[in-house]
């Protein structure tokens, strides 16, 4: 079980490139997998990849599921 | 603070420690964790199904049909909602955007070739419609993948496919020839594909998993840790058994397995008949099981439900039969000689049985 775990955008930069905040960490990763990503969006991050984007919306009904069961209480 | 992602995902640690010059000895340890009674718990079914297609990062479809049809049946319900056509579209396309995901982007990545991300996006841009992702995937097999028709490919004997990977003619072709084949130290058993899985096995299966979680974290069947995925459902379609014939279960094997139902799915895409993909058992008093074949292998969900709501649920996903300490993976490292390319050769026994998480390989002299 891989939790899809949202993960915000903050930055982008050349050649694919991002860095997104997930619950308060800052991670670089790679967009080439992914269209039309802009800051601000959320994106699900699997070995340094963003492999899909999400409409801010579903990402915080996510965020509120996982908040509620426990189990990832600084990213909401 | 550290990332809940990192925490909640896990990863898979693997040690080899070498002592002189015998074969290196491997530990494989998981912290990937057991979190489906903890968000299922207490739900009612529509919740917990919808739940459960958006929690999982790379089967969020084959998630959803199991949960859905997991639930259905615990219920006393045969099938899941949703129409049978509807369920195996979900599940095939899903099975072709993990076998690219493998072939063409992260197996090269992890042998020092270049990705071919752009594969991976006109795969995407073509999921919403069945045709579409079949002609793609085509295109894809042809130019990317096979380097020829899919028939064509099929047809060869394992000289044949030792002469494709050979000649490289394509990424996916390019990547096998880095993978160093070994055959495995030790056997280890082949689970019964979901096609073939009868319903003593599925219902011991599921009452292990409802009556010792801990069985989830390192499932076996008949008492012992098995292999799930593309080789356990190839193993007897004709150009996997020559191989195997010739080969036994190496990381090849593995690899060819999955080219092979990528091979297959544009046809199965087109509506051709095949193995089921989903299956669901009613387990009676509440409780219901339900499997699906991903491309790691078997997932499998199993609810029972006490007053409409989730009293308890488990998965029991791929990456826990594979992964197992005393597993296909173990089998895979044992006796590997303690040369200078023992780590490379360990991930590759890792890469060609796929892990959903993260892993690291460390060798220690001891």
């Amino acid at each position: 079980m891989c939790l899809a775990i949202p993960a915000r955008v903050v930055q982008i930069a050349a050649n694919d490139q991002a860095i997104v905040d997930l619950g308060g960490v800052r991670k670089d990763i790679s967009l080439a997998l992914v269209e039309d990503v802009a800051v601000g969006d959320y994106v699900i991050v699997h070995v340094g990849y963003a492999l899909t984007r999400l409409d801010p919306d579903e990402a915080e009904k996510t965020l509120a599921l996982m908040a509620e069961a426990g189990i990832a209480p600084e990213a909401a | 603070m550290t990332a809940p992602g990192a925490d909640l995902e896990g990863r898979l640690a693997i040690t080899l420690t070498r002592r002189g010059d015998a074969a290196a000895e491997a530990r494989i340890v998981s912290s990937r964790p057991q979190l489906a009674q903890r968000l299922m718990a207490g739900r009612e079914p529509q919740r917990a199904a919808e739940l459960a297609g958006l929690l999982f990062t790379l089967c969020g479809g084959a998630q959803r049909v199991a949960a859905e049809s997991a639930l259905a049946a615990a219920g006393g319900d045969a099938a899941s909602g949703d129409p049978a056509q509807q369920i195996e579209a979900r599940v095939l396309a899903e099975l072709a955007r993990e076998h690219v995901w493998l072939l063409l982007a992260r197996g090269p990545e992890l042998t020092g070739l270049a990705p071919a991300a752009e594969a991976l996006l006109r795969l995407r841009r073509a999921e919403a419609d069945a045709e579409d992702l079949a002609r793609t995937l085509d295109a894809l097999l042809v130019e990317r993948v096979l380097g020829e028709p899919a028939a064509a490919w099929l047809g060869r004997d394992a000289a044949g496919l030792a002469d494709w990977i050979a000649g490289g003619a394509t990424l996916a072709a390019a990547f096998l020839a880095r993978i160093a084949d070994a055959p495995a130290g030790r056997p280890t058993a082949l689970l019964p594909p979901l096609r073939a899985l009868d319903d003593a096995t599925v219902l011991d299966l599921a009452r292990q998993a409802l009556e010792q979680p801990a069985f989830c974290a390192r499932p076996t069947w008949r008492g012992a840790p098995a292999e799930t995925g593309a080789l356990a459902r190839q193993r007897d379609a004709a150009p996997v058994a020559d191989w195997i014939a010739r080969h036994g279960h190496g990381h090849r094997a593995r690899l060819l397995a999955r080219l092979a139902e990528l091979a297959g799915l544009p046809a199965r895409l087109r509506g051709a008949d095949g193995p089921a993909v989903a299956r669901a058992w009613p387990l009676g008093e509440g409780a219901g099981v339900a499997g699906v074949e991903t491309s790691r292998g078997l997932l499998l969900h199993v609810a029972r439900l006490v007053a409409g709501r989730v009293a308890d649920y488990r998965i029991v996903a791929p990456t826990e039969w594979n992964f197992h300490p005393e597993g296909p993976l173990a089998a895979a490292l044992a006796g590997l000689a303690p040369d200078d390319t023992l780590a490379d050769r360990a991930r590759h026994a890792v890469l060609a049985l796929d892990p959903c998480v993260a892993f690291g390989v460390e060798v220690i002299d001891a």
